[in-house]
């Protein structure tokens, strides 16, 4: 064999090894990244489950038994368009209007997010005004991968459509 | 003696009348007031309620169009802030769906009025800026921005435009750096192409990345003949796309330029695949419920060859 027969043969080796390894490395990073996405999509799907509000009908039975809610924290307005804005699916809500809970605190629009379990979509809200102890803990909820798509809402089959000031959550899997 | 009973008689009439008046204009003011909130609240629920964009576009502007009658009568001036409040919001709902510019001018009419009386929230004023880049008004924008007022908001990236002058459709890619938007200009009129309607954002859209990225063949058709584009936005976060880009060399995501280019595109929900044969849409395959949708991408890729 030639030498320089060898030496191609060499450098084509070390060339796809090298696009191999790339190419792994690539793979790993995104089945690192979709993991993560799951695990995320997995916490978000049972916070839904834990959370006291599924559907309209519980969410009109929560309203008709509690006198203070947290949703006291936005002005009759405000709670009419919000509560008019909610959407769910069989398991619980795929998506809200973020609109009348951006002139709230971090700390109020998470309380009334919790009550469906979507507390964590506070970080896709541009609030008005935030203290420094509520954006700071805003940014610690930040996720890997971000799933909660604004401005979109949960569309059968499997799709976010863009919808005005709405929330796409990551709960939006097969509706 | 009688003069001064007469006197005291008309000025207790002229303060009766002065009250009288005044309530009939509070009372009127509480009806355009109740007009303009029930309108909005009418807007939202439609919003919510109805799907298709086309239908919802009509029926929202339909309401508009009534709000906006009212508000010309009465006076933007005239209204209650919370009023011109309602009416900017209703005026940003119809501009997000139309992307039109009679619906951008009310916006901005209205959050002037706001901003007159001290009143324009930095969420409102965001919202502002956004939508100018969203319609790609981007002198407006540049000279919004510029307002003192508004030193505090989020600034995108900078929009180059094709220094072409084009007549076709274009779409925008971000810096790798993040710091530009970059237009250029596309074709879909020769040979085979998958136009994939998508979002970094969305987590239907990632899903079916990573799962195209996992099957050598279809990650192969993807860089050869894909074209992934997102629709019109006004987020202002473009992190998420660069991340987007860095992970998916082959299929980078674009913005596309005008949404009203792409009249073959029936839908921007995302995901949507969508396959062309010289310019002619063959197949589409909307949504990405699992890995199993793969199946229904081959399908359509055969039709292609």
């Amino acid at each position: 064999m030639k030498i320089t027969t060898a030496f191609r043969m060499i450098t084509a080796c070390a060339f796809a090894c090298l696009n191999g390894a790339t190419f792994a490395k690539n793979l790993s990073i995104d089945v690192a990244a979709a993991t993560a996405a799951e695990g995320q999509r997995n916490r978000a799907a049972a916070q839904v489950y834990f959370a006291p509000i599924h559907s309209e009908q519980e969410l009109h039975s929560y309203l008709a038994g509690n006198k203070s809610t947290p949703l006291d924290a936005l002005d009759p307005k405000s709670e009419g368009r919000f509560l008019a804005s909610l959407t769910f699916n069989a398991k619980g809500i795929t998506g809200f209007s973020y609109e009348d809970l951006r002139s709230l605190s971090p700390s109020e629009a998470y309380s009334i997010l919790a009550l469906f379990g979507a507390q964590e979509a506070i970080i896709g809200i541009p609030f008005d005004s935030a203290s420094t102890a509520d954006e700071a803990n805003v940014g610690l909820l930040s996720p890997i991968v971000i799933q909660d798509y604004p401005d979109a809402r949960c569309q059968p089959p499997a799709t976010c459509l863009s919808s005005h000031q709405q929330i796409c959550l990551s709960t939006c899997q097969n509706p | 003696m009688a003069n001064s009973k007469i006197l005291n008689n008309f000025f207790k009439y002229c303060v009766l009348a002065f009250f009288l008046y005044g309530s009939l204009c509070r009372a009127e003011d509480n009806q355009v007031s109740d007009i303009i909130s029930d309108a909005y609240l009418r807007m939202e629920k439609m919003d919510a309620k109805i799907v298709s964009p086309t239908d919802k576009l009509i029926k929202l502007d339909k309401i508009f169009s009534e709000l906006r009658v009212l508000v010309n009568k009465a006076g933007l001036s005239s209204l209650k802030t919370s009023d011109v409040d309602d009416y900017f919001r209703s005026a940003d709902k119809l501009a997000f769906y139309s992307l039109g510019s009679s619906h951008v001018k009310e916006m901005r009419r209205s959050l002037d009025e706001l901003e007159r009386r001290g009143a324009a929230k930095r969420a409102e004023r965001q919202t502002m800026l956004d939508t100018y880049i969203e319609v790609r008004w981007f002198r407006d924008a540049t000279k919004f921005a510029a307002k003192p007022i508004n030193s505090d908001l989020k600034v995108g990236p900078l929009f180059i435009p094709n220094a072409r002058r084009h007549m076709g459709r274009s779409i925008w890619t971000v810096a790798p750096n993040g710091d530009s938007m970059n237009e250029s200009d596309v074709s879909i009129d020769k040979g085979a192409k998958i136009i994939v309607v998508s979002s970094p954002w969305c987590h239907f859209s990632q899903n079916a990345s990573a799962a195209i990225f996992k099957d050598e063949a279809m990650s192969a058709e993807m860089a050869k003949i894909s074209l992934w584009i997102m629709p019109q936005t006004r987020l202002s976060k473009y992190d998420e796309m660069v991340e987007w880009n860095k992970r998916y060399v082959d299929w980078p995501i674009h913005e596309v330029n005008l949404q009203s280019d792409w009249p073959e595109i029936p839908s921007w929900a995302t995901p949507g695949f969508f396959f062309f044969q010289n310019g002619k849409l063959v197949s589409s395959v909307i949504g990405w419920p699992g890995p199993e949708q793969l199946e229904a991408l081959r399908a359509s890729v055969a039709k292609l060859h």
